[in-house]
């Protein structure tokens, strides 16, 4: 309609949340057709005149480029063909919150919607994927004429308005490209009807969600604001807590705390920033790997793993090419991946604490002990993991055979050499066997703090696990010619070989398996329960196939590089970042209200589970796009007025294409406040129209860019009528390398003298990778006008955090501090609810800022 | 039980500030520091707080005998070292009481109840005779040069520090302001809590009378004394130890 497309954006929110298991009574396949676009229309039994205007729709989106302008993400990454354009949950609309199906229940009130019931707030929408799950309005605002009902069932009770105001004057199907889009597609979103003279007190809520993947989301929202009426409606996109797992130290997935660091799919630690749990209905898949019959994972069948799909039926893949893949689709012998830890911290000392006797004070002082972490210290360490054991406190104790000589010498060279101590042998008769024995309380102190106490709970200290593998080699080396074994055993093929280390130390038997993934080595760990015989579990780890090969050069065992007659070859693969198992078993169970997790875990969402990859299951989960592309229209009739919110917290990989504009008649008040962050791409530009005399437009808008996010925001607005009044104040912040830009447009027509007009730009950057951008631009073609143009870009000084800090802050406090007072102004006007909500997640997108 | 430096030496942008500096603030007791402008006075209040901006290339900063010259600032603050800024920094959409609250639970380590609070910083305002609106305004955004300084004064009061340093709290106000804020730290005074008053005049020290005196020159203290010696430079002047230095 103008120079300027007026391009908004839109809302999104998946970013907390799982997938539910909610059964789609329809999915669309990918992309767009004629056909797609009838059979909607069909489905909500809609007027002629409707499927018409989505038909226009189409057929103008067809021949429409994408616009030139803006992110680039949009033009490069967005692909329109693999977006599902309506998906439709089995449900129709209920009214009594009892009536919503579980499922759907379950992600609301997750997100809130029970909470703004009991708050009493004026009535509340829900939308799920495109249809609108429940609705409901307090009877006094119905009995005032008040409409607020589905934007589908609208076309269906209320024609006339919505034919008068849908997409006609305020936004033509003609507008823009995405907007064309969404007037094909369009499903569910709100309309607002409020009657002349009727001011409503209680804001109008509505909430969107986005669930399947991939998907799109294309709500419309209609508010007709009659003479002289007033309100306020709020969109949100929040969810509440819920889910995830993972397994750093091996931990059960209900005991991993925030903060804690896990094992990511490229094999490095990465902080848990959420963790989620929540009773599941439906089917959860129970997976056994080959070469692992310690571990069973038990997970929900839409939570994504690294999968690979086996080529041949009867030979080991020769490559292996990742992708996410859900358990329902799981097959067995198809592999799954176990990322490598590749982390290397090497020291030549490492300091550790102990408890010394203080003989004069007669108690226990701590004392630091800095010990060498050389060859000899991890071999010694290899040593102790497979023979040693404390006695009595005191001695510390090395049992072997009397046979193996060798190993006897190089364990007392090597105290000698690290410890300055001499050992003493004494011998075994009834075992034939001889101990090496070091009295020192001190050198007990320092085995038990480091490899644990007892037998069962031996393990490797964490910066062991980290060391270089040089290193490491040592320790394997005396810990296999401890506890190892190289089994053959001839049989009716010819020869059966595998390389064993037993422990009854199941997480020494992980760590090990862990260490030799780092030399390239691929082992399995199998478990046997030998509580019959009155005994602990004993755990094996297995090598066999070409890794016994190198192994044995580790170990110095000589192992021909044949077998049978065969090349040596192993059923388990390996690329320098992961280890591939096959799946053996699979196995479905179904629940109710059984306690699943999930974790967000920092810049990649994904972790381990008993070594395996799975990806956080909310919407990032998928690699695919999506994309919401809503529109607002809001008819602002005269001496009326509209406040309308929204805050936007769609998943990162969302394009929020949102469109939104108000009409605004003679006196009339249109103020709009968006908030926006989470998703990947943003636009939008809310826009107002001033078409009467002293019609008056405020505008607020606050986005926030994080890593890899572009939010591309600002503010629109058209005098064409004499005194309009327009404010724009637009905030922005951005962090970690994220792109904020303000795109703003002011035009005054020839006939609107004696406008005002302000705006006023404000850029916060948390660092110095980030971008702050400013695309203001003005059209006025009358004289009599006064505006005012600010922007400003500042960077978090460095002499705040200090005055901040000074008062006993910590500095990630001081920067939230900074960075909410810069947010206040939009902040303040918010409601309460929703000002509490987007502090927590400013504060949640600032966490990690420092260090 | 002190607040000590040890042979202090700082350096920013490769230029030495200060040259070996000794320095102990005793509980109980009213230090001031003087010097004209350029000595180092205002570095050395930065430094003792931990300003990442300067370098530190050799000596100590003992607070009752815990080394803290490579803590971080705010774990300065909790062992209760409070600086009174010359140039506080203006800081928009953060109350005063809202920082003022933060702060206070950081540093004690506690949750405060608001209106436990709210009331405590009321009576503190009432002491210090400050506008109770100042509590809801942001930090020192809009104040002016007086009201600033003021703010700091409460904000020692409500954080009740073990070792306060106030630098330059004097400049650039009047002299009834001065007055105020005299008068003010010496209600702060007491046996648990040592006061190092940085100035370059004499006009504080009208209104609160030090117990000891040291002259900081070219980044070093060059004498110490008691009152008297403040009484003597307000008559001289530093030039005494100018020529010296020239010399």
């Amino acid at each position: 309609m103008t120079e300027i497309d007026m391009q908004e954006f839109a809302i999104d929110r998946s970013r907390y949340d799982d997938a539910a298991n909610v059964i789609n009574e329809f999915e669309a396949p990918e992309g767009l057709t004629e056909e797609l676009v009838r059979q909607i229309s069909l489905d909500k039994n809609e007027p002629e005149w409707m499927l018409k205007k989505r038909l226009q729709g189409l057929e103008w989106f067809m021949k429409t480029p994408l616009p030139s302008w803006g992110p680039k993400e949009v033009r490069e990454k967005l692909d329109l063909n693999k977006i599902k354009y309506y998906i439709k949950p089995g449900t129709q609309e209920a009214t009594k919150w009892e009536d919503v199906p579980e499922e759907i229940r379950k992600v609301a009130e997750r997100i809130g919607i029970p909470e703004a019931e009991k708050r009493e707030l004026g009535g509340a929408g829900f939308q799920f994927d495109s249809q609108m799950a429940y609705h409901n309005l307090r009877k006094e605002l119905e009995e005032q004429g008040v409409i607020f009902e589905n934007m589908d069932v609208a076309v269906q009770k209320y024609p006339e308005l919505v034919k008068k105001y849908f997409m006609t004057s305020c936004i033509p199907v003609n507008d823009h490209k995405f907007i064309m889009l969404h007037a094909s597609v369009w499903s569910g979103g709100t309309f607002i009807y409020i009657p002349e003279n009727v001011k409503v007190r209680i804001p109008l809520q509505a909430y969107f969600r986005m669930n399947a993947r991939s998907g799109g989301q294309f709500e419309h929202t209609l508010i007709i604001a009659d003479k002289n009426s007033e309100v306020a409606y709020i969109e949100g996109c929040f969810t509440k807590g819920n889910k995830v797992v993972t397994n750093p130290d091996y931990k059960n997935i209900e005991d991993i705390k925030k903060g804690q660091k896990v094992l990511t799919h490229n094999g490095g630690y990465k902080k848990v920033k959420e963790i989620y749990q929540w009773p599941y209905k439906g089917n959860l898949y129970k997976i056994k790997l080959y070469g692992n019959s310690v571990d069973e994972i038990e997970v929900t069948e839409e939570h994504p793993f690294l999968y690979v799909d086996k080529k041949s039926k009867r030979d080991r893949n020769k490559e292996f090419n990742i992708r996410w893949n859900m358990p329902r689709f799981f097959k067995n012998g198809d592999y799954l991946a176990v990322p490598i830890n590749k982390t290397i911290v090497s020291k030549d000392f490492c300091e550790i604490e102990i408890d010394k006797w203080d003989t004069e004070k007669r108690k226990f002082k701590k004392i630091k002990i800095n010990l060498p972490s050389n060859k000899e210290f991890f071999r010694l360490a290899g040593y102790y993991l497979a023979e040693g054991s404390i006695s009595g406190g005191h001695y510390l104790t090395f049992a072997f055979s009397s046979k193996e000589k060798d190993l006897i010498n190089d364990v007392k060279k090597l105290i000698k050499n690290i410890f300055g101590f001499n050992c003493i042998e004494t011998y075994h008769k009834n075992n034939n066997g001889t101990n090496v024995v070091v009295c020192s309380t001190d050198l007990c102190k320092i085995f038990e703090s480091l490899f644990g106490k007892g037998a069962n709970n031996k393990s490797i200290p964490h910066w062991m696990m980290l060391e270089s593998t040089e290193k490491q080699k040592q320790l394997i080396r005396s810990y296999f010619n401890g506890d190892g074994n190289y089994y053959k055993q001839k049989c009716k093929s010819g020869l059966k070989e595998v390389i064993r280390i037993n422990s009854i130390s199941e997480k020494l038997a992980r760590q090990c398996r862990d260490i030799l993934l780092r030399m390239g080595i691929v082992s399995f760990i199998n478990s046997r329960d030998r509580s019959k015989e009155n005994r602990k579990t004993m755990y094996t780890i297995g090598i066999t196939g070409e890794y016994m090969k190198w192994f044995g050069k580790i170990v110095g065992l000589n192992i021909d590089s044949r077998l049978n007659n065969k090349n040596r070859a192993s059923m388990f693969g390996i690329t320098k970042d992961f280890a591939f198992y096959p799946i053996r078993n699979i196995e479905k169970r179904e629940v109710k209200n059984e306690l699943v997790y999930n974790l967000s875990v920092e810049d990649n969402e994904t972790y381990c589970v008993a070594g395996t990859v799975v990806h956080n299951c909310s919407a990032p989960v998928y690699s695919e796009n999506a994309l919401h592309a809503g529109c607002v229209e809001i008819h602002v009739l005269e001496g009326a007025r509209v406040r309308y919110m929204s805050v936007e917290n769609w998943s990162k990989n969302t394009f929020n294409l949102n469109t939104k504009r108000a009409i605004v008649q003679k006196n009339g008040i249109i103020e709009w406040l968006n908030g926006n962050m989470g998703s990947g791409v943003t636009m939008l530009y809310p826009c107002s129209v001033l078409v009467g005399e002293n019609a008056k437009s405020d505008s607020l808008g606050i986005a926030f860019a994080a890593t890899g996010q572009n939010q591309d925001t600002g503010s629109k607005v058209v005098h064409a009528a004499p005194n309009t009044y327009s404010t724009i104040k637009a905030k922005s912040i951005s962090k970690g390398g994220g792109i904020s830009s303000y795109r703003g447009s002011v035009l005054v027509t020839k006939n609107a003298k004696n406008t005002k007009c302000s705006v006023n730009c404000d850029a916060l950057l948390i660092d110095d990778k980030s971008v702050s951008n400013t695309y203001p631009f003005m059209k006025i073609d009358t004289n009599k006008v006064d505006i005012a143009h600010e922007a400003s870009v500042g960077k978090i000084g460095d002499e705040e955090i200090f005055y901040l800090m000074s008062r006993g802050l910590s500095e990630e406090q001081a920067m939230q501090m900074v960075v909410s007072g810069f947010i206040e102004p939009v902040v303040k006007q918010l409601p309460l609810e929703y000002a509490v909500e987007l502090n927590k997640l400013i504060e949640l997108e600032m966490e990690g800022t420092v260090g | 039980m002190e607040l000590r430096i040890e042979d202090l030496h700082v350096s920013i942008e490769n230029e030495e500030i200060l040259k070996g500096v000794n320095l102990k603030i005793e509980l109980g007791k009213v230090h001031a520091l003087m010097g004209p402008n350029g000595s180092g006075k205002s570095t050395m209040a930065n430094v003792l707080m931990g300003n990442p901006k300067y370098a530190i290339t050799s000596g100590r900063i003992y607070l009752d005998d815990v080394d803290i010259t490579d803590l971080p600032t705010d774990q300065r603050a909790k062992l209760g070292l409070f600086l009174s800024f010359q140039y506080p920094s203006e800081i928009t959409g953060v109350t005063m009481s809202n920082f003022l609250r933060t702060a206070y639970n950081s540093i004690k380590g506690t949750k405060v109840n608001v209106l436990d609070f709210h009331k405590k910083l009321k009576e503190k305002m009432d002491e210090l005779g400050i506008d109770t609106s100042f509590s809801s305004r942001y930090i020192n955004e809009g104040f002016s040069g007086g009201e600033k300084k003021r703010a700091e004064i409460l904000q020692m009061a409500v954080l009740e520090p073990k070792y306060a340093i106030l630098d330059e709290t004097d400049s650039g106000l009047d002299v009834n302001s001065i007055k105020i804020v005299g008068e003010n730290v010496i209600k702060m005074k007491n046996s648990e809590r040592g006061i190092l008053i940085i100035t370059h005049y004499y006009r504080i020290l009208n209104y609160i009378t030090p117990d000891k005196v040291h002259v900081m020159i070219d980044g070093r203290i060059v004498d110490e004394g008691g009152k008297e010696l403040a009484e003597e430079i307000e008559l001289k002047g530093f030039d005494k130890y100018l020529n010296e230095v020239a010399a």
